[in-house]
């Protein structure tokens, strides 16, 4: 006998069990989502799409093994003592950027998802099932994460850097940070932050900021600033600093300006130091320049006496020498005694006469050394033998030249060096020998150069000889003969008041050169004199 | 005739008139010395004179009316310019610039005051001669 029981209803039952179980399958699998199902407390994985077995890295290999089994990385993370309460409390889980840990590639990496434990009932309502939803938002949160490190950094940065840094957020340029440098500056305390700068300071407005702010942050131009000044209260008075400021517009993603990072570097010591140093040196050139217009009139006092001297000593003299000879000529006849007083009277004034007029000559030297023109000392020589014709004529001197030299000097002055050595040279003669007189020149080479110590490093020096036969002098008085009023010979031998020499000395001196002579008694004397030639 | 004209000496020193009349005694010459201290009487002479002087003589340094500044006033005035009196300084300054501030001015001469009678008599038969003989507007 067979005996058919009717399963119809059972089968149906199956099969719609299993067309659900199908259904719910392919949902699963097909779920954008990762997506599993946990079965069972041992939270055996039956189900798990290609997008949650690529999270979980292992392969399809899972599906079947319980979750601790497939994924043993988990042992210590909260996510299975998590699942196993959910089992027992039937409440569902949801995270966000939750982190586990799981080894990929067989590296243990973190990662954040956004994930969803529901616990799933079955027809008696006991939970037999988990069901998890997960989307991978690692990157994310790395990004965020990686972006929050960065402000945190900024924000250190800030805090901690040693000029002034602030950063002004909005239209209303809210102090979002402030360094303690900037609160500082300010002469604030931290209650500032957070607050529209121009609350905050309220000091600080109308002196034009507000315009420099804005138009930071609408142009998104930079701008910077040197030692401007800006008032601010320290410790209750307003004070007015020097800073070199700096604004940089602060951009978000999409380009929009936010707000505006400043920097302040109080430049006010620097400032008013400089200040100071112009002050004090406006002040000098105030006290050079009148030491300068002191000089100056001290100068022209002495142009004047030496006029003063010239005329006014020498109209008095004058009249000693006339009168006297008027007297002398009065009187007629006169014994040989008077005869010589008078003369001695009149010899006597003609040489104060010669004395005031060569100390003013000498002392006028200083004044007109201001025009160099190119002088040539060769035409000079040939013009002052001229100008001595009758002495030449006289004596029956030579005086020849070769290789003389232009060059920039002043005219005057060399025509009363050279005159007065040819003049020496017409004089100091020896009884019955013609004098003979050569002038010579030669460049000054650098060997030379280093004996003088006095003379210009820079400049290209020609020496300049002028040998004379006359009755010489012994070497010891050397350097003597250059002094002024100073003379060898007193006057009944040789006419001359002593300051030819003294003269052709600062002539030289005036020039930059030198000049000195060697001799030997009664063979002639040798003037050389070193002069820049260019 | 000019020859015997008057010679003009203006100088504020007393002691050179003096001076020049004794040279001018000693010379022979006997042309009449007119002497004027100060440069502002010696020029209303020359403006307003009939008398047809043969030379004039004239300081450099004197108070008030300069040597300088007499001759430039002279230039400048018609009458007294016309009368073309030959005009040296004679003084005791020479510097450059005097000499040619005074050329400046048109002068017959500048001369420096020789310290010897003796060389100062020269000085004035020097000159005395050259106007002797010199041809002159006024003759």
């Amino acid at each position: 006998m067979q005996v058919a029981i009717d399963v119809t209803e059972q089968v149906t039952a199956r099969k719609k069990i299993e067309e659900s179980e199908e259904k719910f399958r392919s949902l699963i699998e097909e779920a954008p989502v990762a997506t599993c199902l946990f079965v069972g407390r041992k939270l055996t994985i039956e189900v798990a799409n290609e997008a949650m077995i690529r999270v979980w890295g292992k392969g399809p290999s899972v599906i079947g093994k319980p979750l601790a089994e497939a994924l043993p990385e988990l042992e210590g993370q909260h996510f299975l003592p998590l699942l196993d309460d959910l089992y027992t409390t039937g409440k569902s889980y949801k995270a966000k950027g939750g982190r586990a840990d799981l080894v990929v590639d067989g590296k243990l990496q973190n990662f954040y998802f956004d994930y969803d434990f529901k616990p799933l009932r079955d027809t008696a309502g006991g939970v037999y099932a988990i069901m998890e939803t997960a989307i991978d938002v690692t990157a994310q949160i790395l990004a965020k994460k990686a972006l929050e490190e960065n402000e945190r950094n900024l924000r250190n940065t800030i805090l901690q850097a040693s000029f002034a840094i602030c950063i002004f957020r909005g239209p209303q340029f809210v102090i979002e940070i402030a360094n303690e440098s900037m609160l500082q500056f300010w002469g604030k305390g931290k209650e500032v932050v957070g607050k529209p700068v121009f609350e905050a300071l309220p000091e600080v407005k109308g002196q034009g900021y507000e315009e420099i702010l804005s138009g930071v942050l609408q142009s998104g131009n930079p701008f910077s600033a040197n030692e401007l000044s800006v008032t601010l209260p320290r410790a209750g008075v307003l004070q007015t600093v020097y800073v070199n400021f700096a604004y940089e517009p602060i951009r978000e993603f999409n380009g929009s300006i936010s707000g505006i990072m400043a920097t302040t570097i109080d430049v006010t010591d620097q400032v008013l130091a400089r200040q100071k140093i112009e002050e004090v040196v406006a002040e000098r050139t105030k006290e050079l320049a009148a030491a300068n217009l002191s000089l100056e009139r001290n100068n022209r006092e002495l142009e004047q006496f030496a006029y003063i001297a010239s005329h006014d000593l020498q109209e008095p003299l004058r009249k000693v020498t006339t009168f006297t000879q008027m007297l002398k000529s009065n009187l007629g006849e006169v014994d040989a005694k008077s005869a010589t007083y008078f003369n001695k009277i009149t010899a006597s004034t003609l040489r104060m006469i010669d004395l005031v007029r060569d100390v003013l000559e000498f002392s006028q030297l200083s004044n007109k050394q201001r025009v160099f023109e190119p002088m040539d000392i060769g035409a000079l020589i040939d013009d002052l033998t001229s100008d001595f014709e009758l002495a030449i004529e006289q004596k029956g001197a030579m005086i020849s030249h070769r290789d003389l030299p232009t060059f920039s000097a002043n005219a005057l002055q060399m025509r009363q060096l050279f005159g007065n050595l040819l003049s020496n040279a017409l004089k100091f003669t020896r009884e019955g020998v013609p004098p003979v007189i050569s002038i010579s020149s030669a460049v000054l080479s650098d060997e030379e150069k280093e004996v003088h110590k006095d003379l210009l490093p820079d400049i290209n020096y020609c020496i300049i000889t002028v040998e004379d036969n006359g009755i010489g002098f012994s070497e010891e008085h050397a350097e003597k003969i250059f002094s002024i009023f100073q003379r060898l010979h007193g006057k009944t031998e040789f006419a001359g008041t002593g300051i030819g020499l003294a003269l052709c000395k600062k002539i030289a001196q005036n020039h930059h050169g030198e000049i000195w002579a060697t001799s030997q008694p009664g063979s002639g004397t040798t003037f050389h004199i070193i002069l820049p030639c260019k | 005739m000019l020859k015997n004209g008057p010679i003009i000496l203006i100088d504020d020193d007393a002691d050179e008139v003096e001076i020049l009349r004794d040279a001018l005694q000693k010379l022979g010459i006997q042309n009449e010395l007119i002497w004027f201290s100060d440069g502002l009487s010696a020029f209303s002479y020359l403006k307003t004179t009939e008398a047809k002087p043969l030379l004039i003589f004239s300081d450099i340094n004197m108070p008030g009316v300069s040597g300088i500044e007499l001759r430039r006033r002279i230039t400048e005035d018609e009458e007294a310019k016309r009368k073309s009196v030959p005009f040296v300084f004679l003084t005791t300054a020479s510097g450059t610039l005097a000499i040619k501030e005074a050329y400046a001015m048109c002068v017959q001469g500048f001369f420096q005051k020789p310290p010897l009678f003796d060389d100062y008599m020269k000085l004035v038969k020097q000159i005395y001669d050259y106007w002797q003989v010199c041809r002159h507007p006024n003759d």
